[in-house]
């Protein structure tokens, strides 16, 4: 039993990690062939983990309701939602033809072949937009906070912010449209300005992040092959 | 008034008149109207401008080196020649003396300043003497793709003439083309004339066992595994020294604060899937969290994105709980799944947030444009934040909401950091050892950097020699990998 719990895990994880490892420098086909069909298990583990991913939802909110916990209408509307979606993709179990979907100008995309498509299109793509677009007032309510010049940092952060937004936009640039197009005052124009700022300080950040990133990203690979790591299958190190 | 009626007709005659002179409605079309088919396609006419051309010289065709032997590559040294809107193109013929014809593919052709083979590090040696080399890849199972495709078209005509009843003729074939018969030639293009070069090219793709353009990644992949090993091995010894990551210490605080306020912690993993290594990093911290949430009694509630994560959250948070033994806490329904739609799980978790009133949130792993929405949510309720992601652009939106913030390979460091386990914090002091030969080598780049430009001053043709050769071939190496 431990064999099957502890170490067949982690010899399947050695086995397969080496063996991904070296068909990553084999460009040969019958390689690359074996290497595909291995990814193709993990979409299959996922359609079938997916049946746990819907008796753990439906389960909570079958219990809910069960109970009558607080919010438990919610519970109802959810159950519902599932169900109705459900059926209304039955009659479409294949994909929709390809000349299903009409663009209108009053609405955009809509496909009139179904009810579930109506329902995408209609109710569950508008929520999704909603909380996207709460996204914009969000950015505002963050910045606010992170731009107040309390301190030395925060002031560059500020001044920075201010240089990059006002460089990106058309007002912003021509503040600064007096200065001459080349030439050493040139780098003091406001799009110059955001450029540098982009470029140089942002770029050298965010490659400095990626490199750890990277080796971190070796590091912790090395250590599930070797059965170094094993907190990821429960128990201790 | 008849005199007024009639110079209103005449001011019409001669409006109508001027009008019908000028307008190319009315202009006689004798040509087109008498000629017949074959003098309305006038004979393929090579323009000037191709005409004037100079061919480029040294085409050549060759297997396309470190791939799976479907590709052949041709190149040829850059023509002087360089008029506006003329680019390159290839034809090709299924036997050496067939006549030539247009790829049967959507083909793009190449710009007289693109595809120099410089530029292309996978395929070929970087050198000074090649950089006025460029190249087209042929890819031949495209010419297999084509045919499928042309003879499934041919298909469904044929079955739609047979539905219907009418003459359908042979049932179609499809065509193979053999690739030891494809030939090609280089030509020239604008405005849809064609000028084809000799000579003729053909090449047999080979099939590669090894890339050797991979071959100092495969070199450098495994001096550092060496190093992990080593290292591995000498923390069983010796102990190692990790600096204090402010997040990771805060854990304790925060799930002290949860069991105070008597209030639920929630743990996100993110939204990648298992398969992602920034996901199974927040698995392996998930776990040392849940035994301090055992360890205070207090509840850790993980909503996860994806069914594969929830399950494997599920038996980690199981075991945490068992081998503090408190297996009597553990409760499955507290590491569900809520759906693997972005913006549905936001706000699902977002309600959960509003409602539950969290003690702390944790949020590790990869996010995408949820973060600075959970965070925001997660900070009005006045929870206690930590978050830890490799996501580049979403750390700024965590350092702004949470309280504190993994940045980058902090969150691959959390496991061994919180554990202390040698074997692990091993693996960091190798991590730190590769970075700081990275580091040296950015500052060796950046003294090539400032030699090569103190050299053009003297020689901007062969700024160094030899020397300067090499380290432009590890500044563009470097520059298209970072």
């Amino acid at each position: 039993m431990t064999f099957l719990r502890r170490q067949l895990p982690v010899v399947i994880a050695f086995v397969l990690g080496m063996f991904v490892l070296i068909i990553f420098y084999i460009p040969a086909a019958p390689m690359q062939d074996i290497g595909d069909r291995l990814k193709v298990f993990v979409t299959i583990i996922g359609a079938f983990a997916m049946l746990l991913g819907i008796n753990s939802i439906l389960g909570q909110h079958i219990t809910k309701i069960r109970k009558r916990r607080p919010g438990y209408g919610y519970s109802w509307v959810l159950i519902l939602g599932f169900v109705t979606m459900m059926i209304a993709w039955i009659p479409w179990w294949s994909a929709p033809p390809a000349d299903s979907a009409a663009y209108y100008p009053w609405g955009g995309l809509e496909n009139s072949k179904g009810a579930f498509y109506w329902m995408f299109f209609w109710m569950m793509v508008p929520m999704q937009a909603t909380m996207f677009s709460i996204l914009a007032f969000y950015i505002a309510s963050a910045a606010y906070r992170s731009f107040r010049a309390k301190t030395l940092e925060a002031s560059v952060l500020l001044v920075a912010a201010v240089i990059v937004m006002l460089g990106r936009v058309p007002l912003g640039t021509s503040l600064t449209a007096w200065l001459p197009e080349t030439g050493f005052w040139s780098s003091l124009r406001m799009e110059e300005m955001t450029s540098w700022l982009l470029n140089v300080p942002n770029a050298a950040g965010f490659r400095g992040i990626v490199l750890g990133v990277a080796l971190g990203i070796i590091a912790t690979s090395v250590r599930i092959i070797f059965g170094v790591e094993k907190t990821y299958m429960g128990g201790g190190d | 008034m008849v005199g007024e009626r009639l110079r209103k007709h005449f001011y019409a005659a001669v409006f109508f008149a001027a009008y019908a002179l000028t307008s190319p409605v009315f202009a006689a079309q004798p040509d087109v109207a008498v000629a017949s088919p074959a003098d309305r396609e006038p004979p393929p006419i090579t323009p000037p401008v191709l005409l004037e051309f100079e061919p480029p010289a040294e085409i050549e065709a060759r297997d396309l080196p470190n791939d799976d032997g479907t590709s052949i590559v041709i190149t040829w040294r850059c023509s002087p020649s360089a008029p506006e809107d003329v680019r390159y193109t290839v034809h090709f013929s299924e036997g050496a003396s067939a006549p030539y014809e247009p790829l049967p593919f959507d083909f793009r052709s190449i710009g007289l300043d693109e595809n120099f083979i410089s530029d292309r590090l996978q395929y070929f040696p970087y050198s000074r003497s090649l950089r006025n080399y460029q190249f087209i890849i042929i890819d031949l199972t495209a010419f297999d793709a084509a045919a499928e495709g042309a003879y499934k078209q041919e298909l469904k005509s044929y079955n739609k003439l047979l539905d219907e009843g009418k003459a359908a003729g042979p049932e179609p074939v499809m065509h193979e083309y053999d690739w030891d018969e494809l030939y090609f030639k280089l030509g020239v293009t604008t405005d849809g004339a064609v000028r084809l070069f000799d000579p003729v090219l053909h090449a047999k793709p080979v099939t590669q066992w090894f890339d050797w353009s991979k071959f100092n990644n495969m070199a450098m992949a495994a001096i550092f595994l060496v190093v992990i090993l080593f290292f591995i091995e000498t923390a069983r010894r010796r102990d190692f020294y990790i600096r204090r990551i402010a997040g990771l210490d805060a854990v304790d605080e925060a799930i002290g604060r949860a069991t105070e306020m008597g209030r639920p912690i929630f743990y996100l993993c993110g939204l990648d899937p298992m398969t992602t290594v920034s996901t199974i990093a927040a698995t392996n911290l998930l776990g040392h969290v849940a035994r301090h949430v055992a360890n205070y009694e207090s509840q850790i509630k993980v909503p996860c994105f994806d069914p594969i994560v929830m399950s494997v959250c599920q038996e980690t948070v199981r075991e945490a709980y068992y081998e503090e033994g408190r297996p009597d806490a553990y409760n499955s329904d507290n590491i569900f799944f809520i759906t693997n739609d972005q913006f549905s799980y936001v706000a699902a978790v977002n309600g959960m947030m509003v409602r539950e009133r969290p003690a702390a949130n944790f949020f590790f792993g990869f996010y995408y444009a949820e973060s600075l929405l959970l965070g925001e949510v997660g900070q009005s309720t006045g929870a206690i934040q930590i978050a830890g992601t490799d996501s580049n652009v979403q750390i700024p939106f965590f350092i702004t909401t949470c309280d504190y913030v993994l940045i980058g390979e902090e969150l691959y460091a959390a496991s061994a950091y919180i554990s202390r386990e040698p074997k692990l914090l091993g693996s960091i002091k190798a991590s730190d050892m590769a970075k700081a030969v990275i580091i040296i080598a950015l500052l060796l780049g950046f003294l090539f950097s400032i030699a090569l430009l103190v050299g053009v001053l003297y020689d901007p043709v062969n700024p160094l020699g030899a020397l300067g050769e090499k380290m432009e071939y590890f500044m563009q190496l470097f520059n298209e990998h970072i």
